[in-house]
């Protein structure tokens, strides 16, 4: 142990004119004491330092008094979700080593690193390592894991906000605890952006059983919040999500002389976004930069170069700048459309003015005009210093079955000391040895003895559990990680450079001849080879833009909530707000067909169009419990009434839509959302309606099931593919007790259809005072549901009445 | 169903098979049998249950029409790896309970495939065959007459007023006729279909009723 003397660090910090931050020092007089701790804080606070500024001051102390010369394994090792940041905290992490010459090794291994310094890196293990999860769980598998890691004495987790409510963070917990088991002294520390729950938070962390010592950093900050303001809504759209109405107004602000982060929240968005603020530019195109997590590498990395160096000015991006090293350049942050949660919103704003003591400022650009209403209620949050909470995952079967192949690969599973490392992790507190060995047995027969003679991934070997053979410890290895994806296509030039991925999806769409926009250039399809889309350069005003699948992140619980409490301020006419003079056209037209909720009110509205009968109804309590709802109510309508239903959903309420003159009666609805058989009915609707399959496709690819990368064995591969939604019609049909098809049911219940917000919206609806408005049309509310694509469909019908009917439009539509 | 192709009399299942009634011959395409046991050799955990199941139909249609020939127009076998004991145990149990004549036609799943175990009695045929003007074959050839094969995996989804359908399906393409793969565990390629080019799709619909599965094809358009 470091005597108080020591502390070679912290005057070295202060000899460089920064001053310790009193977190900091509450943070090395844990380290001191052997806590594990998780340190919370806004960004732009110094927290890697916090984090290991001590166990540098004791890892440099036992080196010297040691005198030994052999490396012993890692001694500190450090996870960042992001590896592109593995450098930034390298040269971080240097510098107090160099300037008072410490002798310890940094090392940084990630996704990147070739082959030969990773091997390197196996021989010579660094004092100091930087990765990412998913290159320490490739790490767990080496034959050598056990004298790598059993000195470790510090495991830092960085971002840990944002890994928590992942599978992602499910991994780093259960990587973990095996760590702790392996090096029982190793203390650990997390860090997380400000969360509104730090202390669930680091339970999470460490797990249940372990102590750990929250320290909270300044959080309070001041912000510069404010609303870039369309003229007039006359002409703004009551719907939609690009935004590019507002193109004109963010280009007046446009500033060389300030550096402005534009954020946008898909990555087509930011494609459109990005060519329409060049092309104001003019002759100036090469002040701005495209960033998005499709992009490639090189290209991502020069515009966080030039945002550093504050050469590059303008940036539009998407959540890819959340993370990662700060940017002190950064003055101004646009966010083009809604965050979505008020964490997010200010996690972004807390990208500006990054130095100490600057105001974090961010200006919110409207896509249409009832996110003003949202603007209006994240604005109040942040004044009442409102923050979401993060949930963590529970029992992801998907994840652990890959973490048993994992222990199993590296030095065989022993089921006792994998059973207990595994519930001491916070995802996995309840499971039951009887579930553990259920996923053992899943792994060695397949579950269901009789159905599956051909199947074995692990085999018992005096006492522990092996990987079976060769070609499971390669398909294993090659897909370790849950992060997945729909396939991707690299987008490269004909002769030379690699521009990015785009989904298979999308060059499906796509002629040879077709013009499109990608990485901010528009780009002529030439020829699609082995995965690779060969391009050139093109110039056309039609060109289309990508759509990549997902990311479409749903409004938070508490934002909803805020969201409610604006509106019933609003109906009661007690809300004060600049922006209402603004609205006041859209609010005149809704309240003239109908009225605004108040928060003990259902609103329903009723019309009538070509397309049917619409049914709007508005909890106002975001789009995954309203897909849910909407489930539910049709499925149950169907049922009652023999009819066909499709419904679409956004944040602010649900559409039910079926035949012409089918008016759907109070007591209709009253049943359709009431608690009879609640749960019996959601189970049934998860399937009637499609949404457990769109879960299942993740479930298969992180358990393997349907395996994304299989080097080398391009025949083997191609028929080992079936599609994700086949494997799940076969398992509905022939194997409903599948392990993972379950886990895909439940996970739906959970994270898709939010069983426990759903129950709560449908007690709060229950409680509700229904208002029944039957319109002539669409209002402002009911607009933008109707423009939204049908999310799904359900019948009443047999499949033979709904063919005939489908068959019927057919033969309209072809005559 | 019934439908004249070729001034000859076919008979569309929708259990996804052929009856040609003159001769008597019984023909399905695309089966994949073992495509469950060469998952679960990869480490898939997919079980046999579908494959099962599609060995059922298959034995109903032949207790159906008691035909004198069962031909499979290619692709019965999925990978050759696939065929290991436990399949070829399957299947002899399955022919020596439905012992009547059948050959396959080697389609690009069976490249590999030298030829399938004596005790399973189903003969291999190299390229096609050709019969009553017919020809009957694995995927389109360049032969001047009609054909009738498989390969293709033809299915068409149907989609109005916010209700969305899509089934495997014969495919009637001029003078050609597309079978639907017989297994239910393989996916599909989505037909587009131009009925002014005298192109009809037969879409094979199965529910379940009270008495069990109730198949049916319907005609489009």
């Amino acid at each position: 142990m470091a005597d108080d003397n020591a502390l070679f660090t912290q005057t070295w910090l202060e000899s460089k004119g920064w001053q310790a931050h009193s977190f900091q020092k509450e943070a090395w007089q844990s380290y001191d004491k052997g806590e594990h701790r998780l340190i919370h804080l806004s960004t732009g606070f110094g927290k890697t330092y916090a984090a290991i500024l001590r166990a540098l001051d004791h890892l440099a102390a036992q080196k010297r008094a040691s005198q030994e010369k052999r490396p012993s394994g890692v001694k500190i090792l450090y996870l960042s979700p992001l590896r592109a940041l593995g450098n930034d905290l390298k040269t971080n992490i240097e510098l107090p080593i160099k300037d008072l010459n410490l002798p310890l090794k940094v090392a940084t291994r990630t996704g990147d690193t070739s082959t030969t310094e990773r091997a390197r890196l196996k021989e010579r293990p660094p004092d100091i390592l930087i990765t990412t999860p998913e290159s320490l769980n490739l790490m767990l598998t080496s034959d050598r894991f056990r004298e790598y890691f059993e000195h470790l004495e510090c495991l830092v987790v960085d971002e840990w906000h944002e890994l928590m409510a992942s599978k992602r963070g499910v991994q780093v917990q259960l990587a973990l605890q095996h760590l702790l088991s392996l090096a029982p002294r190793c203390r650990v520390t997390g860090l997380s952006a400000t969360l509104g729950n730090p202390h669930e938070a680091a339970k999470a962390l460490v797990g249940p059983k372990n102590p750990i010592t929250v320290i909270s950093g300044p959080v309070k900050r001041e912000f510069d919040v404010e609303c870039l303001r369309p003229d007039s809504l006359d002409g703004f759209p009551w719907a939609g999500h690009l935004g590019l109405i507002m193109v004109e107004k963010v280009t007046e602000l446009m500033d060389p002389n300030s550096t402005t982060l534009y954020f946008t929240n898909t990555r087509s968005q930011a494609e459109r976004w990005y060519s329409e603020l060049k092309e104001s530019l003019g002759d100036e195109a090469h002040l701005i930069g495209l960033h998005h997590s499709s992009i490639e590498r090189q290209a991502r990395e020069d515009i966080e170069k030039g945002l550093k160096e504050g050469t590059l000015p303008y940036v539009v991006c998407t959540s890819s700048l959340d993370l990662g090293v700060d940017f002190p350049k950064v003055d101004r942050v646009f966010q083009i459309g809604s965050a979505k949660s008020i964490s997010r919103f200010l996690q972004r704003a807390g990208r500006s003015q990054h130095r100490p003591g600057g105001i974090p400022t961010i200006t919110f650009v409207p896509t249409h005009a009832l996110e003003l209403f949202e603007f209006m209620a994240v604005q109040r949050a942040i004044e009442r210093g409102h923050q979401e909470k993060i949930d963590v995952p529970k029992s992801c079967f998907d994840v652990l079955i890959q973490h048993i192949q994992t222990l199993a690969l590296a030095e065989g599973l022993d089921e006792e000391q994998a059973y207990q490392e595994i519930v001491a992790t916070t995802t996995f507190e309840e499971l039951t040895r009887d579930q553990f060995q259920q996923a053992i047995e899943f792994l060695t027969t397949g579950g269901c003895l009789k159905s599956y003679d051909s199947y074995q991934k692990l085999k018992e070997f005096k006492g522990r559990h092996y990987l079976a053979n060769k070609e499971v410890v390669r398909t294993h290895r090659l897909n370790m990680g849950t992060i997945t994806s729909d396939p991707v296509i690299t987008v490269q030039y004909v002769r030379g450079s690699r521009l990015g991925t785009v989904e298979e999806n999308f060059v499906s769409k796509l002629k040879k001849g077709s013009v499109f926009n990608f990485a901010g250039k528009t780009l002529k399809y030439v020829m699609l080879k082995d995965l690779k889309l060969y391009v050139k350069k093109a110039s056309a005003n039609e060109a289309i833009t990508p759509v990549w699948q997902g990311g479409k992140l749903p409004l938070s619980d508490l934002l909803t909530f805020e969201l409610r409490d604006l509106l019933e301020d609003l109906s009661r006419g007690e809300l004060k707000h600049d922006l209402l003079a603004l609205l006041a056209p859209v609010i005149q037209a809704q309240e003239r067909l109908s009225v605004f909720p108040k928060k003990d009110e259902l609103l329903v509205e009723t019309c009538e169009t070509r397309e049917g009968h619409h049914t709007f109804l508005y909890p106002f309590a975001g789009r995954l419990v309203h897909e849910g709802l909407a489930a539910l109510m049709s499925m149950r309508l169907s049922k009652k009434l023999k009819e066909t239903f499709s419904f679409s959903v956004n944040e602010y309420g649900l559409e039910i839509l079926g035949p012409s003159g089918l008016v759907l009666t109070e007591s209709d609805l009253r049943q359709a959302l009431g608690p009879q058989n609640l749960l019996v009915d959601m189970e049934k609707s998860l399937g009637s309606s499609g949404l457990a399959k769109r879960q299942f496709k993740e479930i298969a690819q992180v358990s393997g099931l349907v395996p994304q990368n299989q080097m080398g064995k391009r025949r083997t591969l191609k028929n080992l593919q079936s599609s994700t939604s086949l494997l799940f019609d076969v398992f509905e049909r022939y194997e409903a007790k599948n392990l993972l098809y379950q886990q895909s049911l439940q996970e739906v219940k959970v994270y898709q259809f939010q069983e426990e917000r759903m129950k709560n919206t449908l007690k709060r609806l229950e409680e509700s005072h229904l208002i029944y408005r039957l319109t002539p049309y669409p209002g402002p509310l009911g607009f933008p549901l109707v423009i939204e694509r049908m999310a799904a469909t359900v019948s009443g019908n047999s499949l033979k009445e709904r063919i005939e009917k489908l068959k019927k439009a057919y033969q309209a539509q072809s005559s | 169903m019934e439908i004249s192709f070729h001034e000859h009399k076919l008979i569309l299942d929708g259990r996804r098979a052929l009856f040609m009634p003159e001769r008597r011959w019984l023909l399905f395409a695309d089966a994949h049998w073992g495509k469950t046991h060469f998952f679960q050799k990869h480490g898939l955990s997919v079980g046999h249950g579908v494959f099962q199941a599609d060995l059922k139909r298959l034995k109903n249609l032949i207790d159906d029409y008691r035909p004198e020939m069962v031909l499979c127009l290619g692709d019965l076998i999925h990978h050759e790896e696939a065929l290991n004991h436990k399949l070829k145990e399957a299947i002899s149990e399955f022919r020596q309970k439905n012992p009547v004549p059948m050959a396959l036609i080697r389609g690009n799943h069976e490249r590999y495939i030298p030829e399938l175990p004596l005790s399973w009695g189903i003969d291999i045929i190299e390229s096609h065959l050709k019969r009553d003007g017919l020809f009957l074959c694995h995927e389109k050839e360049s032969f001047t007459g009609p054909q009738i094969y498989g390969h293709l995996h033809p299915k068409m989804s149907l989609k109005a007023q916010g209700d969305h359908v899509s089934l495997p399906c014969f495919y009637r393409n001029g003078d050609d006729l597309v079978l639907p793969a017989f297994s239910e565990f393989c996916g599909g390629v989505n037909i587009d279909l131009q009925p002014q080019k005298n192109q009809q799709a037969y879409l094979c619909l199965e529910e379940q009723g009270i008495d069990g599965p109730h198949t049916e094809v319907i005609c489009i358009p």
